[in-house]
């Protein structure tokens, strides 16, 4: 059955996010007062890697059951993480803990254990700075991360398929996407296919279509082609999909378009839901 | 009566054996004994699961259990034990640390005078099993190789203890016979067990076979462990079984 690899240090599955930095990424988000989309992607990307990081820290240190990478496309399209882990397409979950560019100290409101909320003060970290200039060369960003995952697949061809999430809130500028999508997905471990997740983000107040099993009823050409660029979601999706309370068809894919605040973060995790050691 | 105990323990394929984060514990003179699944997402998970164990099998001999009374200060040695680590931490640790550590826990405590009672404790999906002539007669927390899940409960080092109490927790009280066993294993052996016996595979005699060549050869059990890993019967996990003899 493919999904099923068993996420190990051996065979550590592999994230990589295609994040959208053109001009338009500073408007603001829909359903977020006045919040820019650049700054919402950045904070849910570094929230990500937060959650990704702490699933793999033990007492020992960090172990790397995850390879991720992030690439950034607008004014120009390449690797987007900075400080001793610029230039790289793609690094291990440890260097990624051990290196983040800065520790911000931010409150969060937690249960004091005896019915209260208090503020408590949290350790941010931030890897990804959000930036909005440029267009949307999507064809070009595709290419590259094709190029990656060729890379990862021969490193680990039996490990769990690596996962692209791409997020962005426009049209591609530079072609049509379509054939650089489906060529992404044709790459492949042992275990399955890549898979390679949409998010369209909105700035207009309009209800996010979430998760559809179908390309009819969606509002636009480019909804609909960010549909069929997107891989059905796999057994494993559509449970962490369900467990997150949202209704999923038997041939749903991974694609939400008029993502508001809210369905950014939710998106992230459903698409990231892969446990090390429990993939049986 | 003195109980006879046998520990057999094996850890995850693919990590050393200092990173099993199962525990299990054994007080024969005061008949309690537990088993604990330290969550692998969470950290000094391990060492939740030894604390766990080890305070509940130090508990007096047919003593009145309430997680209520037990439990802080159980969780308070966790505290101490973690604040006593050297160094600056890096932000993950910290993070961990203030998020707490994670296990389930399943605890027996059996009795021998006038009357001959059992009880346990448990949270999530580690198991014991009373098992009267070579079969399963009674199992608890659970029943069925299909409850297993990937999400079990937990009991948290840092979480309510009301909250453990009133919802995660479960406990049980019978009685037993000489020549009864009890059977405490973690979820990944448990799973298995409830498997092959729903399959009619005679699950217990097949596991004491394994542990009368373990009298002769110490690494039949994990080598047994391994075996059925390797054939996918068995999830790839810490596996834990403590064999209580009444």
């Amino acid at each position: 059955m493919p999904y099923s690899a068993e996420i190990s240090r051996n065979n550590p599955a592999c994230f990589l996010f295609l994040i959208d930095r053109s001009g338009s990424m500073k408007d603001p988000i829909s359903g977020a007062g006045a919040r820019r989309k650049a700054d919402v992607v950045a904070d849910a990307i570094n929230r990500l890697f937060q959650t990704l990081v702490l699933r793999c820290a033990k007492a020992e240190g960090v172990r790397d059951y995850f390879q991720v990478g992030v690439i950034a496309y607008g004014k120009e399209v390449g690797p987007a993480l900075g400080g001793v882990l610029a230039g790289r397409t793609t690094v291990s979950i440890s260097e990624i803990a051990n290196n983040p560019l800065r520790l911000e100290e931010r409150m969060k409101k937690v249960d004091d254990g005896v019915g209260g909320i208090v503020d408590q003060k949290i350790l941010f970290p931030v890897w990804f700075e959000p930036m909005a200039a440029g267009k949307t060369p999507m064809c070009q960003t595709l290419s590259l991360a094709s190029q990656v995952l060729t890379e990862m697949v021969n490193r680990y061809p039996w490990s769990f398929p690596p996962m692209v999430i791409n997020i962005s809130d426009g049209v591609s500028t530079d072609g049509d996407p379509e054939p650089s999508a489906e060529a992404l997905r044709s790459i492949g471990t042992g275990d399955g296919d890549a898979l390679l997740f949409n998010l369209h983000i909105s700035s207009t107040p309009a209800n996010p279509v979430w998760l559809p099993d179908s390309e009819v009823g969606l509002p636009d050409d480019h909804a609909r082609r960010l549909f069929r660029m997107s891989s059905p979601l796999p057994t494993f999706a559509i449970e962490s999909a369900r467990r997150d309370g949202a209704t999923v068809g038997p041939n749903a894919r991974g694609f939400v378009f008029n993502a508001d605040l809210v369905s950014v973060a939710q998106f992230l995790t459903i698409g990231t839901q892969v446990d090390p050691g429990v993939q049986n | 009566m003195p109980f006879r105990t046998r520990m057999f323990w094996k850890a995850k394929s693919g990590n050393a054996a200092e990173e099993y984060e199962d525990a299990l514990a054994a007080e024969a003179a005061t008949g309690r004994f537990a088993v604990a699944d330290g969550a692998s997402e969470s950290s000094y998970s391990g060492l939740w699961a030894r604390i766990l164990v080890e305070e509940f099998t130090h508990l007096p001999a047919g003593a009145p259990f309430a997680w209520t009374e037990w439990l802080p200060a159980v969780q308070a040695r966790w505290a101490s034990e973690i604040g006593e680590r050297p160094g600056q931490q890096a932000w993950f640790v910290q993070s961990k640390i203030a998020s707490g550590s994670f296990a389930t826990f399943a605890g027996l405590s059996i009795t021998d005078g006038h009357e001959k009672r059992w009880q346990s404790w448990a949270v999530g999906d580690s198991c014991v099993f009373q098992i009267r002539n070579n079969k399963i007669y009674n199992s608890f927390p659970l029943s069925r190789s299909d409850q297993f899940g990937v999400k079990p409960l937990l009991i948290g080092s840092r979480s309510s203890v009301t909250e453990i109490d009133q919802n995660r927790s479960d406990h049980i009280s019978g009685g037993w016979e000489t020549g009864d066993q009890f059977w405490l294993m973690t979820d990944a052996l448990s799973q298995w067990f409830f498997s092959r016996n729903e399959a009619e595979a005679a699950p217990v005699r097949q596991v004491l076979r394994i542990l009368a060549e373990s009298e002769h050869n110490p690494d039949s059990f994990g080598n047994w462990a391994q075996k059925i890993r390797d054939s996918g019967d068995l999830h790839n996990d810490d596996v834990t079984l403590l064999i209580v003899e009444a």
